[in-house]
């Protein structure tokens, strides 16, 4: 968003109340240098909309669309993919150009101008795609906002050898280099890390990155060894032979065989399945039970807090055999063998057991270890000021996820609202209220998140932790992606208003005169009434744990819905991603089985906001709007129901500047119950009516203790304690 | 500037005037609504043209050339030998000129790309005229057109 001098926010208030304000679009795209930025529009704005005595804010401005026409803007957060299509007049040939030089990837921004309101507003963002068709009249080409690939897995660090950093010397600010593994800097002015090319006496262009000593000869002092080529990030590991006693071990590199990318684990936990790296056994040949194998096992991609309780082959390893390295970068090499890389950036174990390992071979070694949890975590404390530290905060954590370049998604920190993240993890350090299996109440975080990311693809890991956490998907807004809770509304005085009725009515009637609002309902057949969550114990190290959560009498309601009595379970299964406790998973079953995931603004509701409206407004009406922002819609429609305060689930906004909202009810008084001292009075015991004995379902139950009254000659007499 | 050419209109009858205004509407119903201005302020003007002589007086000639012939050739020297189809104009209704005797100009363009002689002769003579729509350049004014400039 752009607000040019003598600017208010207020001025959104000022451009609604105007009945028919001057606006024109504008879709910048970013090619790159020496192209830059060019705003493609639909009229020449900068001539029609210009003002006298103010420069047209942004140019150069090309007419390529079709008069008069704006683009059909879905308006959706950022896992799915949204797209919008874009179609160029391109006779003389000069987008097809462009798109062939920059190519796919390059930004698209779509923006409103207010010529009378100096407002440049920023109203969706993404990435051009490919040319969908391209005629050599009409270039006909689509961007999207989102997963650039449904199937990117998290995290992405594969097991490969050749070094997996961006070379220091391709990028061109030493903030770019401090976010990447190549340290190199020599090519920028005052750079002092790297070398010179010899032959050239000139910075080294590129790096093929294809072996260690490529990146000894960039990097590292003058005749160091390859294998100390620190900052080299790959998994390359060299067989390296050894003297043993009488004999000579040999190391056998394991790398090959590891086909999932290396995991991060959050929290304190142990960490089974550990991926082994390579593996030497020492033999003892007069006393083959007396013999070792030594193996070194990578843990986790960057820095564990500490390590401990390390076991092979659910051996524990003698201390003064094992050894490790927390993951730093350009960490020591470890004592595996004599010429062992010291693999950059990767927490590692090293240790070996003893027995007869003659025959083994890499898939016959397990390990697992007590990791204590990341802490290479960036916390901010303003957007500007971060440390690296260790959290279990999820924002913290998701922000990881996001913002990491090496193993993460690795969008910019300036594409965020880094604002957004610092009120969500002081959101999720909130005490609140939880429930305990037998119905008491107690007190704990908010949310917090140990688990590993392993083996997923980034859309499933990014709404995995935002459900459980409740929180909003990522979702585009004024050219930044933004993140906030699913949380209380405390301002409910300060939602926008929809209506339509009264003279400040602005809901979109049909020709006939009825309002475009309409409503609809889940069928009580298909609204899940039972929720079974799963999340990993930290009572019980970690293993997954089921808790069920429902309603009797909605479930009778579904059996009514068939026409009978019977109670009809419709139940539907969630793993809380992260969530470690009881006191968590209590809350949040029972706000999935009220409110439905993401607390509705997806495909499905819950028990308590079973309403959901579609209503067109139009666009002046929606500047301030975004996916998940809460409204107030008074209709005589929904007087019914009751529900006044709905929650955006999408906006779509069409060619003629119509805007079509869809919501979901938001309970004003659940909220207030929920976030209240009184939420245990909303919150249901896990397991149902049902609460086991033993403290939760699955538990054996609680020893009876007792109390001998008196006996006789062949009775006794006791009570229980 | 000087490389557009002025319609002579001299002797033609501008049979229509027309305005358009860029807008989108909203409708609240009652008669209550919301809308949009995308364009212009001036809007976007359009005329239809006639001639309003008889094909052949010799007193109307343009040149050596009838009305309807001289016009035929505007059409097609704009649409076919042109690098552009923009031309100037006199504002036939001078509607928006301070001084009637001096009309104010715009850029113009013919709405049509494909004609007949046939057609074009039933346009301009009988039937409701040729299609004229008013169009811009960018960075220039038509007004800033000087005849005297070499």
């Amino acid at each position: 968003m752009i607000w040019l001098p003598d600017l208010q926010a207020e001025n959104f208030d000022a451009i609604a109340q105007e009945h028919s304000p001057r606006v024109a679009e504008l879709v910048a795209v970013s090619w790159g240098d020496p192209d830059s930025t060019i705003y493609y529009c639909s009229t020449q704005a900068d001539e029609v909309f210009s003002t006298p005595g103010t420069d047209f804010p942004v140019r150069p401005v090309e007419v390529r669309f079709e008069a008069n026409q704006f683009l059909d803007l879905p308006i959706e957060d950022g896992v799915a993919d949204s797209s919008i299509d874009l179609d160029f007049w391109d006779a003389d040939g000069e987008i097809a150009r462009l798109h062939f030089v920059h190519g796919q990837g390059v930004r698209v921004e779509v923006f409103y101008y207010f010529p009378d309101y100096k407002l440049l507003l920023s109203q969706w963002h993404g990435h051009l795609g490919q040319p969908d068709d391209a005629n050599g009249e009409r270039f006909k080409v689509s961007a999207a906002y989102g997963f650039r690939s449904a199937l990117l897995p998290l995290p992405r660090r594969a097991f490969y050898t050749g070094c997996q950093a961006v070379y220091g010397g391709l990028l061109s600010t030493q903030a770019e280099i401090d976010e990447g593994d190549c340290p190199s800097n020599i090519h920028l002015p005052g750079g002092t890390i790297g070398n010179l090319n010899p032959s050239t006496g000139l910075p080294f262009p590129s790096c093929p990155r294809n072996n260690r000593h490529e990146c000894v000869i960039r990097i590292e002092p003058e005749d160091t060894p390859d294998y100390l080529a620190l900052s080299y990030l790959g998994f390359d590991t060299q067989t390296d032979s050894y003297p043993n006693a009488k004999l000579t071990s040999t190391s056998r590199g394991n790398e090959n065989n590891l086909k999932r990318p290396l995991r991060r684990s959050y929290g304190d936990r142990l960490i089974k399945d550990l991926d082994l790296i390579a593996y030497s056994p020492e033999l003892d040949t007069k006393h083959p039970d007396k013999g070792w194998v030594l193996c070194m096992f990578a843990i986790s991609d960057g820095v564990q807090l500490s390590l401990s309780a390390f076991q092979i082959n659910n051996t524990l390893v003698g201390y003064e055999h094992q050894t490790s390295r927390l993951g730093l970068k350009r960490q020591s090499p470890t004592w595996f063998t004599p010429h062992v890389a010291n693999y950059s950036g990767t927490t590692l174990a090293v240790g070996r057991i003893q027995g007869d390992f003659g025959n083994v071979v890499g898939s016959d070694l397990s390990g697992q270890i007590r990791g204590g949890g990341q802490a290479d975590i960036r916390v901010y404390s303003d957007p500007e000021t971060f440390s690296e530290q260790w959290t279990i905060n999820r924002a913290w954590v998701l922000l990881d996820v996001e913002r990491n370049k090496r193993w993460g998604h690795g969008i910019d920190p300036q594409r965020m609202v880094l604002k957004d993240w610092i009120d969500l993890a002081g959101w999720s350090d909130d005490t609140v209220t939880s429930v305990a299996a037998d119905g008491t109440a107690s007190s704990g975080t908010r949310t917090t998140f140990v688990g590993e990311l392993l083996d997923k693809t980034a859309q499933r890991q990014i709404t995995d932790i935002c459900l459980s956490g409740c929180f909003t998907l990522p979702f585009p807004h004024r050219g930044k992606t933004r993140i906030m809770a699913l949380a209380r509304e405390e301002r409910l005085d300060l939602c926008p208003v929809f209506t339509d009725q009264g003279e400040q009515r602005n809901i979109i009637v049909a020709d006939n005169g009825n309002s475009l609002l309409s409503y609809s309902r889940m069928d009580d057949k298909e609204l899940p009434n039972r929720v079974v969550v799963t999340f990993e114990d930290a009572e019980h190290d970690h293993q997954e744990h089921p808790e069920t959560f429902e309603d009797l009498p909605q479930q009778l309601r579904a059996g009514r819905a068939f026409g009978d009595t019977s109670q009809r379970p419709v139940e539907k299964q969630y793993s809380l991603f992260g969530v470690e406790t009881i006191g968590q998973a209590t809350r949040l079953g029972n706000r999935i089985l009220d409110l439905g995931p993401f607390d509705g603004t997806g495909d499905e509701c819950g028990l308590e906001n079973n309403l959901r409206i579609t209503f067109t407004t139009w666009f002046t009406e929606t500047l301030t709007l975004h996916k998940y922002k809460v409204i107030r819609v008074i209709s005589p429609k929904l007087q019914l129901y009751g529900f006044e305060y709905f929650r955006i689930r999408s906006l779509a906004r069409k060619s003629d500047l119509q805007v079509e909202i869809s919501a979901q009810a938001y309970p004003v008084p659940y909220y207030d119950m929920l976030e209240s001292e009184e939420a245990a009075n909303v919150l249901r015991p896990p397991s149902g009516i049902f609460p086991n004995p033993g403290g939760r379902a699955g538990d054996p139950p609680d020893p009876p203790g007792f109390r001998t009254v008196d006996f006789g000659i062949d009775d006794i007499h006791f009570e229980l304690t | 500037m000087n490389d557009y050419e002025i319609l002579d209109d001299t002797g033609f009858f501008w049979a229509q005037t027309g305005l358009k205004a860029a807008r989108l509407n909203a409708n609240y119903g009652d008669g209550y609504t919301a809308g949009a201005r995308i364009g212009s302020v001036e809007g976007l003007r359009g005329w239809a043209l006639k001639i309003d002589v008889l094909p052949h007086l010799n007193p109307y000639l343009i040149g050596a050339e009838t009305r309807a012939l001289y016009l035929w050739n505007f059409w097609k020297r704009h649409k076919l030998e042109k690098a552009s189809e923009i031309f100037l104009m006199r504002d036939p209704a001078r509607l928006e000129s301070d001084d009637p005797a001096t009309p104010k100009l715009y850029f113009a363009r013919f709405t049509d790309d494909e004609l007949t002689f046939q057609m074009f002769c039933n346009l301009v003579f009988s039937l409701g005229g040729l299609n004229v729509t008013q169009a811009r350049v960018p960075g220039l004014d038509p007004n800033d057109y000087n005849p005297q400039q070499i």
